[in-house]
């Protein structure tokens, strides 16, 4: 290089690198739990919603699993099914209004749900925004380090903010894009710090969910469409068992 | 004419230790290559052959060089993703300890 080094305080490294990585980690770690504590709580369905989504699915599962009944045993659960579909007997309400969609919004369970959205929203906006306010109060206006890798000039306004010298090479930074640097090379240090608990919650969570229909949900089909289209879809189920010619099939195999 | 099926919780849990073994490769790379005050294109290249000596140590120690019996599409997985995430990580730790050392 042609220019000589700026040479930098040693202090400069454990009274500002080191506690703003400190700061920046002990706040992710605060902010997932706290993320953590504010997360809704699964509730209490009333049974009848329960019992209508459980319905539904048995329907379903006996037009996927049907094979493995015989003739007999297809004709019964048919006749029983189709039956109950279409009576009321397992709807959740009895004879649902129309609802449009607007008045979704005013209807309490969403708007905890759009609230728990906004939640979230706000644990990730307002740390961010306390510690770029703290690193830039505390730590203006001086050079802190040099990165080991070149960067564009056109880096020089956002990597030097506060430092009055045009000239100076960009590789000089001040604490602000440490800031940044740790913003996003932090991702490792926390995954590594919180383990793999949250992952595997995450997990089971979408496990769960999978395969429940979202009925009477905002938007969601009615469940008396559902129930309708589940027993069509039953009625016109073909008698195939796969015992039959069991024994042909095994002999012809072997 | 078989197809393999997965189960979706192991797929998932092993891309999750792999997902370890980056991180933890990638901050260690990036500590090595500031104490040894790597800097620009030298210190990258260094990152692309260190992950990929880990990618394949993983292969060869982890998934028995069988990967494709862990993970649905091997090659893609194990040896292209995971390597532009985990630059940031890298980059952290090679100015911090660069920054330290010099």
């Amino acid at each position: 290089m042609a220019t000589p080094d700026l040479i930098l305080d040693p202090a400069l490294k454990y009274w500002v690198l080191l506690p703003i990585s400190f700061v920046m980690v002990l706040v992710g770690l605060i902010r997932s739990n706290v993320t953590y504590l504010l997360s809704p709580k699964p509730k209490l369905e009333p049974y009848r919603a329960v019992r209508e989504k459980q319905f539904l699915k048995r329907a379903q599962s006996f037009t996927q699993n049907s094979g493995v009944l015989n003739a007999r045993e297809i004709r019964d659960r048919q006749q029983f099914l189709i039956e109950k579909l279409n009576s009321s007997d397992f709807y959740a309400k009895e004879g649902e209004e129309e609802l449009d969609p607007l008045s979704a919004f005013a209807d309490p369970a969403n708007n905890e749900a759009m609230m728990n959205m906004a939640k979230g929203n706000m644990m990730n906006y307002i740390p961010q925004t306390v510690i770029m306010g703290w690193v830039n109060y505390f730590f203006a206006g001086f050079v802190i380090m040099k990165l080991p890798f070149p960067v564009t000039d056109g880096f020089k306004g956002m990597l030097q903010t506060g430092v009055a010298t045009p000239d100076l090479n960009v590789r000089y930074v001040s604490s602000i894009s440490w800031y940044f640097v740790n913003l996003f090379g932090l991702r490792p240090v926390y995954s590594l710090l919180m383990g793999d608990k949250e992952a595997n919650e995450l997990i089971s969570q979408q496990n769960q969910q999978q395969g429940m229909p979202n009925i009477g949900g905002p938007g969601g089909p009615k469940a008396d469409k559902l129930f309708k289209a589940e027993a069509e879809s039953i009625q016109i189920l073909g008698h195939e068992s796969i015992f039959d010619g069991i024994v042909e099939r095994v002999l012809s195999e072997n | 004419m078989k197809e393999t099926i997965y189960y979706n919780g192991s797929i998932q849990s092993n891309k999750q230790k792999l997902g370890r073994v980056r991180d933890i490769s990638s901050l260690a790379l990036g500590v090595g290559c500031g104490i040894l005050a790597l800097e620009s294109l030298v210190g990258f290249g260094f990152y692309i052959v260190g992950t990929t000596l880990t990618n394949l140590l993983f292969i060869w120690i982890c998934c028995g060089s069988e990967p494709s019996k862990f993970f649905v599409s091997p090659k893609r997985e194990l040896l292209l993703e995971g390597v532009v995430e985990n630059v940031p990580g890298f980059v952290m730790m090679w100015c911090l300890v660069y920054a330290i050392v010099s």
